[in-house]
C-alpha cells in the first residue's frame, strides 16, 4: 500500500503543472482530497490494518496528504490572486461638471441668513406697484423733484398709474399695516430704473430693504445692525460711518459708509482714496410713513435701510462690471 | 453745486480751514469735494431753498464751525417817484405764491466788468450784459431767480400773471416756439407773453444794451407747476431748477433789494420808491421740540445745553424753554423745517452721528420662515445638484420676441405689460415667460468666442413673469429650465429625466404630460405638464426650428416652464421614515412594439393596474422608432421591479403577472412582444 501512496503522490506532482484554472483545481481536489477521493479511499483500507502496520503506514499517509494539500493550497493561491492591472495614476481623470447657483442667489441667501440671526423676518413683494406704494405713501408727493432720485419705468395702463418698483421701500406701508409690532423685516427683490447702463449702472438690480419698528428702535441699534451685518458678510470688523442724507421717507436720513474692504481704510482706487465706501441708504422711518399705517408715532420708532445687493457682491468678489450679473454668460456663472 | 472759496470767504469773519470744513460738511450736511479753490457740494433736495446759494452755504459753514457771518451791508437812494406810476401788476392765478417788483429808470446797460464776467464763468453761466449778469449774480448769491423786463416793451405798462391759454405760444430767448401745456403760468402784458413764469423770459421784453427803463420781477411760483411745465416742454433752466426745489420769500425779497442796489451802483439806475408786493411775507414758523424725542431717536441722552446751542447755531431763536422742551422760531429761509422731527434731525446731525455708539439689536422673536422663499431655495439647490446652471436674465422682451410667440402668449394672458418709457426698444415689454430670454442666452453662449467645447447647455432660472388678465396685472414666479445640445434625443430624454427628478424631489411619483390639442407654430413638440389630478403645472416644448433661426440658434432647444406656486402645493418639507424592504425583489424586462400615438404614461398606468401593489417600480429605458419597425410604430422597453412588502415573491407568481400584463397590453393596445 505504501507503493499505492507513492504513486498517488507522484501523480499529484505530475498533474500539478496541467492545472490552469480554478475548475481544474477543483477537479484535482475532488480526485485527491475529496470525500470519495483517492486518499480517502486508501485511508479506509489503512484503518482496517493491524495496529503495528497501521502506525507505520498512517505516518506515511499523513505525509502524502500534507504534500498534496500543500500543492492544492499553493495552486489555489496562485490562481485566485488578482490579475495584473495596468493603470497610469497620472491619468487626468474626467472632468465632472457641477451645477452653479447664480452668485446673486448665493449672496441673497447668505444675507437673508445673517439678518435672520438678528431677528429679521423675510417678505417678498410684487414687482409692479402703484404710484401710491412707490411714492405717495413714502412722503413723495407728485411733481416733486425728490422723485427724480428714482428714474421710473412706468407701465402703460388705463386706470391707476402703475410702475416697476424703483425700490423695495415700496412695500413699507403695506408691511407696517399687515404686521404686529414690534416688527423686523427684510425684503429682498428686483428693482427697476430708467437708467442708461454702464459698468456701474443697471436698469434692473437687486435691493434689500430692511424695516424695523418697535419701542427700542433708535440710531444706536441701526448702527449695530449694520455693524453685525457687514462683519458677517465681509468676514471682518469694519468701521461704520453715518453721514447726513435726505430721503423723503426717513428722518434723520443717512448715508452709510463702511471702511474700504480692499485697502482697510488706507485709501485706494476703489474708495477713491477716501478709505470709505458708500454702501447703503438708511434712516429713522419718517412719522409720515408710520402714520400711513396708523402707528402711534409717540410710542413707536422705526428704522429702515436699503442695500444694493449687486454692489455688495461686486465689492466682495472683486467683480468689475454690474452688467455681468444679467448677461447669462456661463463663463461668469460657473466661477461661483 | 460749485462754490468759489473766495465768495464764501468774503461772507465769513475769519478764513476757515477748508479741509476741516469739507470734513464737517461731508459728515453733517452735504457730500463735498474740495478742488482748486472750489467746493463741489451736493446740496440735498430738501435744503436747496436755504443752502443752494452762496449766502446759505456760508450760513451752514458758520453753524458747523462757529465762525461768524459778516452782516451784508448795502443801501441805495430812491428817487421821488413811485413804482406804481410806471407799472400796473395784476395777478390772476393762485399758482403765483408771491410777487415782488421794482421799477428802475434810466439805467445804463453795458457789457459787464471783468469781476462779474469771471464770477459768472466760475458758476457756469455766460455773460450777456450788465443787467442780466447782475440778476444772475444775485440768483447765485441768494438762490432766488429774478427776472428783468424792458419796461418800454411792455404794452400799457401792465403786467398780468395768469395761466396760459389753450395752445398759447411762448417764444423763448433763443427764439424757439413752445406750445404751452395746460396749467403753465405766464407773465404777459395785455397783448403778448413776456415770460414763461419761473422758467425763462420771452424775446418780446428782453433786456438789451439799449434798454433804458426796467421792471425787476422777484416772484415765487408753485414748484409743482414749474416742475411739470419744464418737464413737459423739456426746458430746464437755472431758474426752473431752483423754483422746483422751492425758493423762500425772504430770500426773494432780499435778492430784489440787493439787485436794486447793484443796478443803482453799477448801471446808475434811478430806483423808484417802494416795491410791489402781492402778499405779506410768510410768518416765521414756531416749533416745540421735546428733548426726550432726541434722546429716543439717538438711544441715549445728551446735554440739553448742547441742544440749545445747536438750535441757536442754525439760526433758531428761543421763545420758551422748560426742562422738558424748547420752543423756537425757525429762520424764514429754512423751508425744510416744518415739524418737530425736522429739528430732531438738525440737532442730531450737527451733534454728530459719529457719537452714536453700536448697540446689539433687540431680538423679539425667532424669525419665521418664508415658505415661498424656502421652497424656491430647495428647488434651486435640487437643480444645481444635477448640474444645471442658474442664470438671471432681464425681465423684459422686445416686439420681435412678443411677435414670435404671440399666439402662445394669448393662451396665458390677454395683453402684454408694456413699458411707457422703456430704456430701449429691446426692453419694451415685461416678460410673459422666461424661456424667450434663455434662447438669447443660448445664442450668446454658443457664440462667445467658441468657448464651449461641447454644445450642451443646461440652464434654469426662477423669476417673475406677467401680463394683463381681465384688466389686472398678473405676476407669477416661474421656474424655467432650458436644455440644448446638438443631439436631439439627448435633449428630449434629458428634459424628461429632469422633469422626473423634480417630481421625485417634490415627493410626487411623476408628472403627467398631455400633448397640446392644437398645433403650435412656436413649438415642434409641446405638452402641458400636470399632476395626476389634472392640475396644470406648466409646459414643456421643443422650440420650433424656424423661430430658433431668428435667434441664430441652430441646435434643438427644449424648454420647461412651471409655476412655482403650483409646484409648492405638492412640496412636503416633512419627511417620514418608510420601511426598508426586507423581502427580495424580482426583476423583469419587457420590450414591446406599439402604435406610435400611444403614450408611455398610459402603458405604464395599465401595467400598474395589472400588477397592483406588487410592482414596486417601472422604468422606461428605451424608446426606438425606425427600421425595421413600420413607420407608425415604436418600440418601448421597461425595467419592472416586483416586490411584496409581506413575503418573498416566487418566480412563478411573477411570471404569472407578466403574462397577465402582456395579455392586457395586447388587448388594449395591440402590442407585439419584441
Amino acid at each position: 500500500m505504501k507503493e499505492e501512496l507513492e504513486s498517488i503522490l507522484k501523480e499529484a506532482q505530475e498533474v500539478k503543472d496541467n492545472i490552469k484554472n480554478l475548475q481544474d483545481l477543483e477537479n484535482f481536489r475532488i480526485k485527491f482530497l475529496g470525500k470519495k477521493g483517492l486518499l480517502k479511499n486508501i485511508l479506509e483500507k489503512i484503518v482496517n490494518l493491524p495496529e503495528n502496520e497501521k502506525k507505520e503506514l498512517g505516518a506515511y499517509f499523513n505525509f502524502v496528504k500534507e504534500e498534496i494539500e500543500n500543492i492544492y493550497e499553493e495552486l489555489k493561491r496562485k490562481l485566485e490572486s488578482k490579475p495584473f492591472i495596468k493603470f497610469d495614476l497620472h491619468h487626468p481623470g474626467k472632468k465632472i461638471e457641477k451645477g452653479h447657483l447664480h452668485i446673486l442667489s448665493q449672496a441673497i441667501d447668505r444675507i437673508v441668513n445673517i439678518f435672520s440671526k438678528i431677528g429679521f423676518d423675510l417678505e417678498l413683494g410684487k414687482e409692479i406697484v402703484t404710484e401710491y406704494e412707490n411714492f405717495d405713501s413714502l412722503n413723495m408727493p407728485k411733481d416733486h423733484p425728490s422723485r427724480d432720485m428714482w428714474d421710473t419705468l412706468w407701465i402703460k395702463s388705463e386706470k391707476e398709474k402703475l410702475l416697476l418698483r424703483t425700490h423695495t421701500s415700496a412695500h413699507q406701508v403695506e408691511i407696517l399695516k399687515n404686521r404686529n409690532l414690534p416688527l423686523k423685516v427684510i425684503i429682498p427683490g428686483k428693482v427697476y430704473r430708467h437708467e442708461a447702463t454702464d459698468s456701474r449702472h443697471e436698469m434692473q438690480f437687486h435691493q434689500l430693504e430692511g424695516l424695523a419698528v418697535g419701542e427700542s428702535c433708535n440710531l444706536q441699534e441701526l448702527k449695530g445692525v449694520f455693524y453685525i451685518f457687514f462683519e458677517e458678510f465681509f468676514g471682518k470688523k469694519l468701521d461704520i460711518v453715518f453721514r447726513t442724507s435726505y430721503f423723503p421717507f426717513t428722518e434723520p436720513s443717512l448715508e452709510v459708509d463702511i471702511e474700504c474692504i480692499l485697502c482697510n481704510g488706507k485709501g485706494c482706487e476703489v474708495c477713491k482714496y477716501s478709505g470709505y465706501l458708500e454702501i447703503a441708504g438708511a434712516g429713522m422711518i419718517h412719522p409720515f410713513v408710520l402714520k400711513q399705517a396708523l402707528i402711534d408715532t409717540n410710542k413707536y420708532y422705526g428704522y429702515a435701510f436699503g442695500l444694493g445687493i449687486e454692489r455688495l457682491v461686486m465689492l466682495k468678489y472683486n467683480i468689475p462690471d454690474v452688467r455681468l450679473f444679467h448677461s447669462g454668460d456661463l463663463r461668469f456663472i460657473k466661477q461661483f | 453745486m460749485k462754490f468759489r472759496l473766495k465768495d464764501l470767504e468774503e461772507l465769513l469773519t475769519k478764513k476757515p480751514n477748508w479741509r476741516t470744513v469739507v470734513n464737517l460738511l461731508n459728515k453733517k450736511s452735504f457730500e463735498t469735494i474740495l478742488e482748486n479753490q472750489y467746493l463741489e457740494v451736493d446740496i440735498l433736495p430738501n435744503r436747496f431753498a436755504d443752502a443752494g446759494n452762496i449766502l446759505g452755504l456760508a450760513k451752514e459753514i458758520s453753524a458747523l464751525t462757529g465762525i461768524k457771518l459778516k452782516p451784508l451791508k448795502f443801501n441805495f437812494k430812491e428817487i421821488n417817484k413811485k413804482y406804481s406810476d410806471f407799472v400796473k401788476i395784476e395777478c390772476k392765478t393762485y399758482k403765483c405764491l408771491n410777487y415782488f417788483g421794482r421799477v428802475i429808470l434810466d439805467v445804463k446797460n453795458s457789457p459787464s466788468p471783468k469781476w462779474l464776467q469771471e464770477f459768472l464763468e466760475s458758476y457756469g453761466l455766460n455773460s450777456v450784459n450788465l443787467l442780466v449778469d447782475l440778476s444772475n449774480y444775485v440768483m447765485i448769491k441768494f438762490g432766488a431767480p429774478l427776472h428783468i423786463f424792458d419796461l418800454d416793451k411792455i404794452e400799457k405798462q401792465t403786467i398780468i400773471i395768469r395761466e396760459a391759454k389753450d395752445k398759447e405760444i411762448f417764444t423763448s430767448l433763443k427764439e424757439i416756439d413752445y406750445k404751452l401745456p395746460k396749467g403753465a403760468i405766464v407773465i404777459s402784458d395785455p397783448k403778448k407773453v413776456l415770460a414763461l413764469a419761473g422758467i425763462q423770459g420771452a424775446k418780446s421784453a428782453e433786456v438789451t444794451l439799449d434798454t433804458k427803463n426796467i421792471f425787476i420781477e422777484a416772484a415765487i411760483f408753485d414748484p409743482a407747476i414749474i416742475y411739470r411745465t419744464s418737464r413737459e416742454l423739456n426746458l430746464q433752466t437755472e431758474a426752473s431748477y431752483r423754483f422746483e426745489r422751492r425758493v423762500s420769500d425772504i430770500n426773494t425779497l432780499r435778492a430784489l433789494e440787493y439787485l436794486a442796489y447793484l443796478i443803482y451802483k453799477f448801471a446808475k439806475g434811478k430806483v423808484t420808491k417802494k416795491y410791489f408786493q402781492l402778499k405779506p411775507l410768510e410768518k416765521p414758523k414756531k416749533i416745540l421740540l421735546r428733548y426726550q424725542k432726541i434722546f429716543d431717536y439717538l438711544g441715549f441722552e445728551i446735554d440739553k445745553k448742547e441742544i440749545d446751542r445747536i438750535l441757536k447755531a442754525i439760526g433758531c431763536s428761543l421763545i420758551k424753554k422748560t426742562s422738558n422742551y424748547i420752543y423756537v422760531t425757525i429762520p424764514l429761509e429754512r423751508l425744510d423745517l416744518i415739524e418737530e422731527i425736522d429739528l430732531v434731525e438738525e440737532v442730531i446731525r450737527i451733534f454728530g452721528y459719529d457719537k452714536v455708539k453700536i448697540k446689539f439689536p433687540t431680538v423679539h422673536k425667532i424669525p419665521s420662515l418664508n415658505e415661498n422663499y424656502q421652497f424656491v431655495n430647495v428647488l434651486k439647490k435640487d437643480l444645481k445638484e444635477i448640474g444645471l446652471n442658474e442664470v438671471l436674465t432681464y425681465n423684459f422682451i422686445d416686439d420681435e420676441d412678443l411677435n414670435n410667440f404671440i399666439r402662445f402668449f394669448k393662451e396665458f394672458y390677454q395683453e402684454p405689460i408694456e413699458i411707457l418709457n422703456p430704456v430701449s426698444n429691446l426692453y419694451r415689454y415685461y416678460r410673459p415667460f422666461i424661456f424667450i430670454n434663455h434662447i438669447k442666452v443660448i445664442n450668446k453662449n454658443l457664440g462667445l468666442y467658441n468657448w464651449l467645447r461641447t454644445k450642451n447647455i443646461y440652464l434654469f432660472e426662477i423669476g417673475r413673469v406677467g401680463g394683463w388678465i381681465n384688466k389686472k396685472i398678473t405676476e407669477r414666479d416661474v421656474l424655467c429650465i432650458t436644455i440644448t445640445s446638438v443631439d436631439l434625443d439627448k435633449v428630449l430624454i434629458d428634459g424628461k429625466s429632469i422633469l422626473n427628478y423634480i417630481a421625485n424631489s417634490l415627493g410626487l411619483k411623476k408628472f403627467h404630460i398631455t400633448p397640446s390639442k392644437y398645433p403650435k407654430d412656436e413649438f415642434d413638440i409641446f405638452g402641458y405638464i400636470h399632476t395626476e389630478e389634472e392640475n396644470i403645472l406648466g409646459f414643456i416644448g421643443l422650440i420650433n426650428k424656424n423661430i430658433l433661426k431668428k435667434y441664430n440658434v441652430e441646435q434643438p432647444v427644449l424648454i420647461i416652464e412651471m409655476q412655482v406656486s403650483n409646484l409648492m402645493k405638492y412640496y412636503k418639507e416633512e419627511k417620514f421614515y418608510q420601511h426598508i424592504p426586507i423581502y427580495p425583489a424580482i426583476f423583469r424586462d419587457i420590450s414591446i412594439i406599439v402604435p406610435e400615438y400611444i403614450q408611455s404614461d398610459i402603458i405604464e398606468n395599465e401595467i400598474y393596474e395589472v400588477a397592483k401593489d406588487l410592482l414596486e417600480d417601472i422604468e422606461l429605458f428605451d424608446i426606438y422608432q425606425g427600421p425595421p419597425l413600420k413607420e407608425n410604430e415604436k418600440s418601448i422597453a421597461y425595467h419592472l421591479i416586483f416586490r411584496s412588502p409581506e413575503r418573498t415573491l416566487t418566480e412563478e407568481e411573477v411570471n404569472n403577472i407578466m403574462q397577465q400584463i402582456i395579455k392586457r397590453l395586447k388587448e388594449k393596445f395591440g402590442i407585439i412582444l419584441r
